[in-house]
C-alpha cells in the first residue's frame, strides 16, 4: 500500500503540470526578431462604423498590439473585459450598443500600449447589424459622454 | 624540458597515488583532467552541440546586431553599456570561424552550454544525481527562451553563466569560509555587475545569505578584504566604457543626434555620463511601471511562461524543490527564493515589449529547484521496502524524464531553430544594394544595426549614413528628414505621422524611399 501511494504521489507530482496545460498551453513561440520588429509603430484602433443608433453593432479592429498578449477593453473609462492579441498584434471585437444612452464613447484598448477610437450613439443614425464575428462587449448603460459644443464669438 | 608527458589514465592515477613528481600546476590540471567525467561532458557537450546545430549562420537582428558590432569595432552601447560583454567580445570576435555574426552567436551557445554545466556542479553539491538533473537542465537547455537566445548575440546566457557561478562561490564559501573561496564570490559578483546591470537584482538574497552564513567569518578582514580585492579585479572591465569613449568609436549608442544630425556623445570619462550609461537611468521610466490588476496580469503571464519554459512537467518538482530545500537548508532555501522573487519580479514590473526574453535567471534558479525535487522523489522511491518495486519505478521515472528532455527537445526545436535564418543580413544588404551614392537612413532597430554592422564590421558601403531612430528626439528627427531630403536621397523604415501629409514614402525594398508631396519650406528652426 505504501509502496502504491508513493508510486502515485511521485506521478502525480510530475503530472501535475501537464494538467496546467490546457490553461497555460505549451510553447508556441521562440525568439525571433521578426516578433519585435514592429514595436515601435503605435497600436493603432479603428472602428468600422463611426455613429450608429442604439442597438448597432461596431467592429473594433486593433494592430501593433504585442503578440499574444492581453489587451483590456474601456469604454469611457470603464471596463468591458479583456482580449488577447493575436501572433500579428491584432485584435478584433465588437460593442454592442443595445440599451446604451445616446452620446460619445471613447473606446480604448489597453496592453503593454494602448491605442483609441471614438464611436457615436444617434438617433439619426442607422442601426448597423454585426458584420463580424468576434466577442463582444456590452456597452453599460449611463456611461455616455455629451459634447457641448459652446458658441464661437468672434471680435 | 616539459616534465608533462602522456600517459594512459592509470598511469597517471598511479603517479597521483605516490604523490607524483609533477610541478603543482601541472598536478592539478592532470587532475582535473581525469576529474573531468562523462557527466560534466555531456552537461556541457549536448546542449553546446544542440546549440551549434541551430545556430543562426550570421550576424541576426536587433540587440544582436548592435552587440555584435560594438564588439567587434570596440564600440560603445547603449545603457547599461554592458562592458564585460564588449571586451570579451572584441577578442572572441576574431576567431577564425565563420564571420563576426555568426561568432558571437556562437559565443552566446557557449555560454548557454557553460550555465548548465555550471548549474550541474551546484546540483552535485546537493548530492543530486546525474538522471534528476538531466531532467531539470535537459528542461532548462532546450527551453524556447533559454534556448533561443543561446543561438544570437545575446547578453543574456553570459549573465546566467555568471550567475549560477555566483551561486555556487557562495555555496562553496558557506562550506568553508575561507578568504580564498570569499575572493570567488567577489570576482562573480564583480564579473556580474561589469556585465549586466541585473546583477544588483541578486545582492538582497546573495548579501543576506552570507550574513545568515558565517556572519563572524564575514567581519574577519581577511575575509573581507579578499572579497574587496575580487570585486575591484572583476570591476575593471569598466574601464572599457572611458577609454573607449576616449577613442571616438565609430560606433556609439550612448549619446543622440541633434536636429542638424550632429552626434553628442555622453563624456563617459565622466562622473555623471558614466553612471547615466551604468546605472540604466535612460530606461527608469519603465521600471516599476505597473499597478493592481494590471501587475497581476503581468504575474499571471510570468508563471505560465516560466510553465510552458519548463514544459509543464518542471512545475511539480520545481515546488517540492522548493520545499526540499526549506527542509534541507533554510539559508540556502532563502538565497534561491530572494534570487528568483527579486530577478522575476523586477521584470514582472518592467513595461518593455521583449521582457519575455528577460526571465532566465529566474528560469535558472528554478531548474535548481527541479532537480532538487526529482531527486527527493528518487530518494523517496529508494524508501520502498518493495526492492523490485522500487526498482522497476525508478526505472520508469528515468524514462519520464528522458522523455520529458526529449519531448521538450522535439517540441521546441522547430520554433527555435535559426540555422536557416539569414533574413538579417539579406535585409541589410537589400537597403544598401538599392541605396544610391550618400544616402541617408533613418530606422529602428531591425534596420539600422544591420546596415552599420555591414558597413562596420565587413567595410560595405561606407557611403552610407545610417542612424537609428532611438538616438533622436522625434522633433528633431522630423526636422532633419524636411531639411535632409532636399539634400540627398533619405531612406526610412516607416514615415513619421507628423511628416505624412508633406513627405510621401514610396517602398523600395524593406524601406521607403522619402519625397516632397509637394514643394514646401523647412520650419523654422
Amino acid at each position: 500500500m505504501k509502496y502504491i501511494t508513493r508510486i502515485a504521489i511521485t506521478l502525480v507530482v510530475f503530472l501535475i503540470g501537464v494538467g496546467l496545460i490546457p490553461v497555460m498551453g505549451l510553447p508556441t513561440q521562440g525568439f525571433n526578431w521578426q516578433r519585435y520588429a514592429g514595436v515601435y509603430n503605435p497600436a493603432t484602433l479603428q472602428v468600422n462604423h463611426t455613429v450608429g443608433a442604439p442597438g448597432s453593432f461596431f467592429t473594433v479592429f486593433g494592430g501593433n498590439f504585442s503578440p499574444n498578449s492581453q489587451v483590456s477593453v474601456f469604454a469611457n473609462g470603464v471596463s468591458l473585459g479583456d482580449l488577447q492579441s493575436n501572433d500579428a498584434g491584432e485584435l478584433m471585437f465588437l460593442i454592442n450598443s443595445s440599451g446604451a444612452d445616446l452620446g460619445y464613447y471613447m473606446i480604448e484598448a489597453i496592453g503593454n500600449e494602448g491605442a483609441a477610437t471614438l464611436i457615436i450613439l444617434s438617433e439619426d443614425a442607422p442601426v448597423w447589424l454585426p458584420e463580424n464575428e468576434a466577442i463582444v462587449f456590452n456597452l453599460p448603460v449611463g456611461i455616455a459622454q455629451q459634447l457641448l459644443f459652446m458658441p464661437l464669438i468672434n471680435k | 624540458m616539459n616534465p608533462v608527458r602522456f600517459h594512459s589514465q592509470g598511469q597517471v592515477s598511479e603517479r597521483f597515488k605516490r604523490g607524483g613528481d609533477y610541478p603543482a600546476f601541472n598536478l592539478g590540471f592532470l587532475r582535473w583532467i581525469t576529474a573531468a567525467n562523462w557527466r560534466s561532458l555531456g552537461m556541457f557537450g549536448l546542449p553546446l552541440l544542440i546549440y551549434y546545430l541551430t545556430l543562426a549562420p550570421t550576424i541576426y537582428n536587433l540587440d544582436s546586431a548592435e552587440l555584435t558590432t560594438a564588439a567587434y569595432t570596440g564600440g560603445l552601447m547603449r545603457a547599461t553599456g554592458y562592458p564585460l560583454y564588449l571586451s570579451l567580445g572584441m577578442v572572441w570576435s576574431r576567431l577564425p570561424i565563420g564571420d563576426v555574426g555568426f561568432r558571437m552567436n556562437l559565443f552566446s551557445a557557449v555560454c548557454g552550454a557553460l550555465t548548465i554545466l555550471i548549474a550541474d556542479f551546484i546540483l552535485r553539491r546537493w548530492k543530486v544525481g546525474a538522471w534528476a538533473s538531466f531532467g531539470a537542465l535537459g528542461l532548462l537547455a532546450f527551453s524556447t527562451f533559454f534556448w533561443g537566445l543561446s543561438l544570437v548575440a545575446e547578453v543574456y546566457t553570459l549573465h546566467t553563466a555568471i550567475m549560477a557561478g555566483f551561486i555556487l562561490a557562495l555555496l562553496r564559501w558557506s562550506d568553508a569560509p575561507t578568504p580564498r573561496r570569499m575572493f570567488w564570490v567577489g570576482l562573480l559578483a564583480g564579473l556580474g555587475l561589469s556585465h549586466h546591470a541585473a546583477m544588483a537584482l541578486l545582492a538582497p538574497a546573495s548579501l543576506l545569505f552570507v550574513v545568515l552564513a558565517h556572519p563572524r567569518r564575514l567581519i574577519a578582514p581577511r575575509v573581507m578584504a579578499a572579497a574587496l580585492v575580487g570585486m575591484a579585479i572583476a570591476l575593471t572591465p569598466y574601464l572599457y566604457l572611458p577609454l573607449r569613449y576616449l577613442a571616438q568609436p565609430a560606433f556609439n549608442y550612448a549619446g543622440a543626434y541633434d536636429a542638424n544630425l550632429n552626434f553628442q556623445g555622453v563624456d563617459l570619462t565622466t562622473w555623471d555620463g558614466f553612471t547615466w550609461l551604468v546605472t540604466g537611468r535612460a530606461f527608469a521610466g519603465v521600471m516599476m511601471a505597473y499597478r493592481g490588476a494590471e501587475l497581476w496580469r503581468e504575474t499571471q503571464a510570468c508563471l505560465a511562461q516560466l510553465g510552458r519554459a519548463f514544459f509543464a512537467v518542471g512545475i511539480g518538482p520545481g515546488l517540492v524543490g522548493i520545499l526540499v530545500l526549506g527542509r534541507k537548508n533554510w539559508k540556502e532555501a532563502v538565497l534561491l527564493m530572494g534570487m528568483f522573487v527579486f530577478s522575476a519580479g523586477f521584470y514582472i514590473n518592467y513595461r518593455v515589449m521583449d521582457k519575455d526574453t528577460m526571465f532566465l535567471p529566474a528560469y535558472l534558479i528554478w531548474s535548481l529547484w527541479v532537480g532538487l525535487g526529482t531527486q527527493s522523489l528518487f530518494d523517496w522511491l529508494r524508501g520502498i521496502e518493495a526492492d523490485r518495486a522500487a526498482q522497476i519505478t525508478r526505472r520508469a521515472l528515468q524514462v519520464l524524464i528522458a522523455a520529458s528532455v526529449m519531448a521538450a527537445l522535439a517540441w521546441n526545436w522547430r520554433i527555435v531553430d535559426l540555422s536557416e535564418d539569414w533574413s538579417t543580413r539579406q535585409r541589410g544588404e537589400a537597403i544598401l544594394s538599392q541605396a544610391e551614392s550618400g544616402v541617408l537612413v533613418f530606422g529602428w532597430w531591425d534596420t539600422v544595426p544591420v546596415v552599420q554592422y555591414l558597413q562596420l564590421v565587413e567595410g560595405k558601403r561606407p557611403d552610407v549614413r545610417a542612424i537609428n531612430r532611438f538616438l533622436v528626439d522625434p522633433q528633431d528627427l522630423a526636422y532633419a528628414i524636411t531639411k535632409e531630403v532636399k539634400i540627398r536621397p533619405v531612406y526610412i523604415d516607416s514615415l513619421p505621422q507628423e511628416l505624412s501629409s508633406t513627405l510621401l514614402a514610396r517602398p523600395a525594398g524593406p524601406v521607403y524611399r522619402l519625397e516632397y508631396r509637394q514643394v514646401v519650406s523647412t520650419p523654422d528652426r
